[in-house]
């Protein structure tokens, strides 16, 4: 039964005008010449990658032009005609999917993000237990919030495949429910298939989605499962038959319960908006023609499933969170008040040992992308203002995309500033990918505005082209997001590099980890540094120790003799093995900020500096020290015993 | 109209399917890492649940392709990740065979009830405000295979390509190590090499104190790819708690540069 509202009846004259676009699957002609200019995209993406390894000075060139042959052509198609409802979901599919490929082409054959280690851990424990809830010592949020590593384990017992692979399969096919959930919402609440492609693909501008958002954390999968709530509740209020009601309500029931126990923020923010949404429906949008209410009960439900899961794991989830937004909120606070240096963070810092400082053409960009979006928020939110203030969930999103300057302005603060920042924007996106796709298609200027002469001629000029400048707009805004979201060092592969994140994790690493597991037993009380901590605790299955059991591993390293606490760390048994990577000797500072901990300078003051390297003294320490023995030497690698100092017991 | 129910007979078959090679091929060698596992293992933990169950949620509506899908999938993860939950309070825990039993009995189950339900209602399509019949089914025309199939081909290129490449280790990974036996009666010493490279190289081992004093040595070690060599050596009365061994590994092509050292203490 259709409704005969008002919005009802501009969206569905729209998708009448649609439909009479298409007479059957008719996307294909167009879309499958897409896809295949989007492989090549892909092949050049895998070519600078290639280049990359081997240091290549043209991978750069051939990693951006892969990534404009990716984007590009589904952008600029907005420019052509009408778009049909199929492909757009086409469009929206093989943009989705092309990125996907961008992460995963960078690192084919093993995990290389620093999350993705803690996940990997959480669930290697699922499998070798087949039980929940295992003890994670670096991230202990982890196996809490288990939804992730529950389907991982799921898939790598039905398959065979290992952790890694079935961690691709995983999150691909979370990336596709993504792309059909966010169209689906965008389709409904607009009703023009080319505004939900718009908005769509500025979501994928968002500074986590290629990269953050696509490897193998909780994230990456409770996100498009938080959107399938959203879309599910959005199908079920389009519609007035109870059948199909009560069908997509429990949809959307099973996804909120799946959503809260994967993900912590992704559950809250749901949550949120759906509170939200509800009350914008009582208090901001009234009168009976609004659109896309939703029920009493889903809120109930929404608060209940968290409100159970949290209370049980509660105090784990404050120390958590009490760590990250205690420090933001120190940072921000120095900023504002432009105390001790302002905690003030760097944009496009220059990178150090071996790193690389992002060029001019990725700091145009990445500012530009900012600008452009500055620039189509108010436009956006004029459209939204001229034909969707009726509508519930567009004045949510409208509402939500306010908060984008401030999400801004904190990237200047510091690191866990920073980082919020960064981490709200897959969220943050939804709201102004809608708004500002709206201002793409939909906008048209207030009357006053039209009838000045010099707007005109802009304007006639800007019609011409205003697809054009949409596609234009669309791709700078996804490469920013790509810019913003990734350092330069990281963002190809290249040769190794010290404490560099994803440039670190390399075979040896890898090997030796296995040998720990393998010849010592899984579970040792170890410590290594930030690289080789993450290969310990995943591969090699080690209890890998840091700040949270109480152990800085700053001096044990960095003093150049073992003596006093950290001595006595071996002697009562509290660390029995540690790992020394000798490619850490000679470097200064480290391209991801640390070697061992971020407060390492702090506690040896002269280890290293921007112009001091590292004293060989330090690592040969553990040589020189009778009762500690090289146990392993793999080379670059070398793995101490100091069971000699005393009899260490296993935890 | 009544719709027939052979979607749901194929979704139930590749259930079936897959029940039968996690139950019985688990002890296949032939089965437990065939691509018809993975193909299998990965339709049943990632969409055969949630279509299943969509089709029983929604029995009087014809849902589209893309709708399909997504329900499919969202509804998948809701069927492994809540059954997990369940499976962690079972006796059985997780494991390949409950994965199995659980997803294809929910597969099953939910198939069951969709052909009920279908029974009771005839299908209809159901108006969205604004939105038409979506299609059901992918439709394409001759001439669009090629172009697709080429994507393919291209997208499968970038990533065989890519794994090839990633797979190319710029070092040759050799690993000395030497570890007290802790089982052994008398003080014993295990030591090894392992090669992870891809070539074969020759060595030469010496067992020794710190002061330099030889204990033995091995003149030739050869270490085929991706294998290991180890030894187990008893050790004499004449070793001391104040002195650790030392095991050195030289390369036969560069005798005289000493390449991996360990050392181990006896207390």
């Amino acid at each position: 039964m259709v409704s005969s509202t008002p919005y009802a009846r501009t969206t569905t004259q729209r998708a009448q005008r649609e439909r009479r676009a298409q007479t059957s699957w008719d996307w294909a002609p167009v879309s499958s010449l897409l896809t295949l200019i989007a492989s090549a995209g892909i092949l050049l993406l895998s070519l600078s990658y290639s280049a990359g390894r081997i240091d290549s000075s043209w991978s750069d060139l051939v990693f951006w032009a892969g990534l404009i042959t990716l984007i590009g052509p589904l952008a600029f198609r907005l420019m052509a005609g009408r778009i049909s409802r199929q492909e757009g979901v086409a469009i929206v599919l093989i943009a989705a999917v092309g990125f996907y490929l961008v992460s995963y082409l960078r690192s084919p054959l093993a995990v290389v993000q620093f999350d993705e280690f803690l996940h990997w851990r959480t669930a290697n424990d699922m499998l070798r237990t087949g039980r929940l809830f295992e003890p994670n010592p670096v991230l202990p949020i982890s196996p809490l919030y288990p939804g992730l590593e529950i389907a991982t384990t799921a898939l790598v017992n039905l398959t065979g495949l290992d952790i890694f692979h079935a961690g691709i399969l995983l999150i691909g096919a979370a990336r596709i429910l993504l792309a059909l959930t966010m169209f689906n919402v965008f389709m409904h609440v607009t009703g023009s298939s080319k505004v939900a492609v718009a908005a769509s693909l500025i979501y994928m501008g968002n500074t986590t989605f290629v990269y953050f958002d696509a490897q193998f954390g909780y994230e990456s999968l409770a996100l498009p499962v938080a959107i399938f709530v959203v879309c599910a509740l959005v199908n079920r209020s389009a519609t007035q038959d109870s059948n199909v009601r009560t069908g997509w309500l429990a949809a959307a029931l099973i996804g909120m319960l799946v959503v809260a126990i994967t993900h912590h923020v992704s559950s809250f923010l749901l949550m949120l908006l759906l509170v939200g949404w509800k009350l914008v429906g009582i208090f901001l949008v009234r009168g009976k023609d609004r659109a896309f209410d939703i029920p009493w009960i889903v809120i109930g439900l929404a608060i209940i499933a968290n409100g159970v899961w949290i209370a049980t794991i509660w105090t784990e989830l404050f120390d958590y969170f009490f760590g990250i937004f205690g420090s933001a909120y120190e940072q921000v606070q120095k900023m504002v008040t432009a105390s001790n240096g302002g905690g003030r963070r760097q944009l496009f810092k220059a990178a150090a040992t071996g790193g690389r400082t992002a060029s001019i053409f990725e700091r145009l960009i990445g500012l530009g992308s900012v600008g452009l979006i500055m620039l189509g928020l108010p436009i956006g939110l004029w459209a939204y203002w001229q034909r969707y203030r009726r509508n519930v969930l567009v004045t949510v999103f409208a509402l939500a995309a306010l908060a984008y300057p401030v999400t801004l302005a904190m990237r200047f603060g510091g690191e866990s500033a920073w980082q919020i920042a960064n981490r709200s924007s897959g969220f943050l996106y939804l709201a102004l990918g809608c708004v500002i796709g709206l201002g793409l298609i939909d906008a048209t200027p207030p009357r006053w505005l039209s009838n000045l002469r010099l707007v005109q001629r802009t304007l006639q000029w800007v019609r011409l082209d205003r697809m054009m400048l949409s596609g234009v707009l669309i791709i700078i805004v996804v490469l920013g997001g790509i810019i913003a979201g990734s350092s330069p060092t990281t963002r190809i592969p290249g040769p190794y590099l010290v404490a560099a994140e994803e440039r670190s994790y390399e075979s040896q690493g890898r090997f030796a980890a296995l040998w720990a597991r393998d010849y010592l037993g899984p579970g040792n009380l170890m410590v290594a540094d930030r690289t080789n901590s993450q290969l310990m605790l995943s591969y090699g299955e080690q209890y890998v120790l840091t700040e949270k059991q109480g152990v800085i591993k700053s001096g044990i390293f960095l003093s150049k003799k073992l003596q006093g606490e950290d001595l006595q760390v071996f002697q009562n048994g509290v660390v029995r093995y540690v790992v020394v990577d000798r490619r850490i000797e000679g470097s200064t500072t480290p391209v991801s900020g640390y070697f061992f901990e971020p407060w390492e300078r702090l506690v040896v003051p002269d280890a290293y500096s921007e112009e001091s390297t590292i004293d060989p003294q330090a690592l040969d320490k553990f040589s020189d020290t009778p009762g500690i023995g090289r146990i392993f030497d793999g080379g670059d690698l070398q793995i101490y015993d100091g069971g000699g100092l005393v009899d260490a017991p296993k935890p | 109209m009544r719709r027939n129910h052979s979607d749901l007979v194929l979704v139930a078959a590749i259930a079936v399917c897959a029940l039968i090679i996690n139950i019985v091929g688990n002890s296949v060698v032939a089965i437990v890492d065939s691509p018809v596992r993975i193909v299998l293992g990965a339709a049943l933990a990632l969409f055969l649940p949630g279509y299943a169950i969509a089709q029983a949620l929604f029995p009087t509506r014809r849902l589209g392709l893309s709708e399909q899908l997504l329900l499919g999938i969202g509804l998948s993860f809701g069927a492994s990740i809540l059954g997990g939950l369940i499976l962690n309070l079972t006796p059985l825990g997780m494991n390949t065979q409950s994965w199995a039993i659980l997803l294809s009995g929910t597969t099953l189950v939910a198939c069951l009830a969709a052909s009920y339900a279908r029974g009771q209602a005839s299908v209809e399509w159901t108006a969205y405000e604004g939105m038409g019949e979506p299609p059901t089914a992918l439709r394409l025309l001759a001439r669009q295979w090629p172009v697709l199939l080429s994507a393919l081909a291209l997208t499968a290129a970038a990533i065989v390509f890519a794994r090839s490449e990633a797979n190319n280790d710029p070092v040759p990974i050799v690993q000395l190590w030497m570890l007290r036996d802790e089982a052994a009666a008398v003080p014993t010493i295990r030591i090894g090499v392992n090669n992870v490279s891809s070539q074969s190289t020759g060595y030469k081992l010496r067992l020794q104190l710190k002061s330099g004093k030889v204990l033995q040595d091995w003149p030739t070690i050869t270490v085929p790819p991706a294998t290991g060599w180890e030894t187990r050596l008893e050790l004499g009365k004449q070793m001391t708690k104040d002195e650790p061994l030392e095991a050195v590994l030289f390369r036969l092509d560069v005798p005289d540069d000493e390449f991996r050292r360990t050392t181990i203490w006896l207390k």
